[in-house]
């Protein structure tokens, strides 16, 4: 546990330790919320729901590159093969990765706050939807850094890490839209939609927070951490 | 003891090293010699549990030991080929964040970091950011990094190369000065350099143990190397 906490700890500060960490904490800050206002002003109406899916949509760019280089410049430069040599383990690496990024995530989206707060005054909107979008939120950027992570870990490229992880996960948004939903048989609709991510996090943001969603999101984040150990541990092959 | 057992290891198909076995005692320098390619680094990260052998063991002390196990790492120092740091840390934070991956007490850890930056000359410089030291000062910043924690086994993957004359000399005394309590395991292309600090050398030709002897009763090393290696 120690271990963890002392590798998240450097990747924490490491997103501070540059104005790269403040830029793009400040870049989804203003994008998200621009396109909240240009829509709020239209529609008229305190509803979050056009606000959080924005917010996922961007996060599906957003996680892939603060997570694209969590440890492919580590294999760049070398250094995990300093860190592997000391008392540490892939699992404990992996793990604090994770935390330190995640935290950095929590940061930013913690950001967004005053946003729903202004729209709180103003519209009174459903305290429990405003409650159901935050976790559903955080639950979607939690499985997005898992999935940056784990690309992350197949090469020692920033880049593929980046464009790996955004189409998975664009692609797996895609999976939870209407637009395509509407075009497949209905009985694989389901099927196709409840691997979506996105959709699993729409029902959180529309009240409806099940155990279902609950674990899903929780196998979805072990089951590719646990990849992301494997690959490391798979190194001399 | 730090013993080596038939170690054979693969890449898919590509065999890159052949049944190495050897040891280092006590308080020795082994120097481990041979060109480009021959299997240094792969052996060096082999004992450091880095990568796995795909055949053979590693003993301490007359027991087989897991070398991806905490244990065995944390009786390890080991600085790797290239010398690979953060380069947006200082010298200090490097310092202090491999000190507690290594499982120094918090209240040891300034103490540990002051002893070893003194060994490798290196207290001036601990706040700069070691992006802007010298090659030669990187490479005292990996060798403090590797000898945090008084580790029982020291490996070191060519530690001098790309140093200026000087800096080799200093280096080189460093490390002899280190052999005392200690096993190390140098890898190095200087044959002088080899002769000169190592008790015993290893030459390693395509993966395979060409010499395995005492240094001084080796006579012409640079003659033996060219017959061994050509
Ligand atoms: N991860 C790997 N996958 C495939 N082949 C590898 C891998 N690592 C090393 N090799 C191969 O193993 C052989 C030995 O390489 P190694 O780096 O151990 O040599 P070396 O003796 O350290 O050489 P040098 O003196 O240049 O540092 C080389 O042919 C190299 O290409
Ligand atoms: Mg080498």
């Amino acid at each position: 546990m120690k271990n963890i906490i002392t590798i998240a700890k450097k990747e924490w500060r490491n997103y501070f330790s540059s104005p790269v960490g403040y830029v793009f904490a400040g870049l989804l800050l203003v994008v998200v919320n621009w396109l909240f206002f240009s829509n709020f002003f239209i529609g008229g109406q305190a509803d979050l729901n056009p606000y959080w899916s924005n917010f996922s949509l961007i996060l599906s760019l957003f996680v892939p590159a603060i997570s694209m280089n969590l440890i492919a410049e580590e294999k760049k430069n070398s250094t995990w093969e300093v860190l592997l040599s000391l008392p540490i383990n892939e699992k404990e690496l992996v793990l604090g990765k994770f935390l330190g990024c995640a935290l950095y995530l929590l940061f930013t989206i913690l950001l967004s706050l005053p946003v729903i707060i202004t729209v709180y005054v103003l519209g009174k909107p459903d305290v429990g939807l405003i409650i159901g979008g935050f976790v559903g939120i955080l639950l979607l950027s939690l499985s997005y850094l898992s999935v940056g992570i784990f690309v992350s870990s197949l090469s020692n490229q920033a880049i593929v890490g980046f464009l790996g992880s955004s189409v998975i996960l664009l692609v797996n948004s895609l999976m939870g839209q209407e637009i395509l939903l509407s075009r497949v048989p209905s009985f694989a609709k389901d099927f196709i939609g409840g691997l979506s991510v996105n959709f699993r996090s729409a029902n959180f943001s529309s009240g409806a927070i099940s155990i279902g969603d609950l674990v899903f999101f929780i196998s979805w984040i072990i089951i590719f951490i646990t990849l992301t150990i494997i690959s490391l541990k798979s190194r001399n092959k | 003891m730090l013993k080596v057992e038939n170690i054979n290891k693969s890449f898919k198909e590509k065999e890159v090293l052949k049944d190495i076995s050897f040891e280092i005692k006590k308080n020795s320098i082994v120097g481990l010699l041979g060109p480009n390619g021959a299997g240094k680094t792969t052996l060096m990260r082999i004992i450091v549990g880095f990568y796995s052998a795909s055949n053979g063991k590693i003993l301490w002390d007359g027991k087989k030991v897991d070398t991806r196990s905490e244990k065995h790492k944390s009786r390890i120092g080991y600085l790797p080929e290239n010398n690979p740091l953060y380069m947006n840390l200082t010298g200090g934070e490097y310092l202090e964040y491999i000190s507690e991956l290594k499982q120094i007490s918090k209240e040891e850890i300034k103490e540990e970091i002051f002893k070893v930056a003194q060994q490798c000359g290196i207290q001036n410089v601990l706040s700069q950011q070691i992006e802007t030291l010298s090659k030669g000062y990187k490479q005292r910043v990996g060798l403090a990094a590797a000898l945090l924690g008084d580790p029982k086994i020291l490996i070191l993957d060519e530690p001098t190369s790309g140093l200026d004359p000087n800096q080799i000399i200093e280096i080189r005394d460093l490390i002899k000065g280190l052999s005392k309590n200690k096993m190390i395991l140098i890898s190095t292309h200087i044959l002088p350099e080899a002769r000169e600090i190592c008790e015993r050398l290893i030459i390693i030709n395509r993966g395979e143990i060409a010499l395995n002897e005492e240094t001084k009763k080796i006579k012409n090393l640079e003659k033996k190397f060219v017959e061994l290696t050509a």
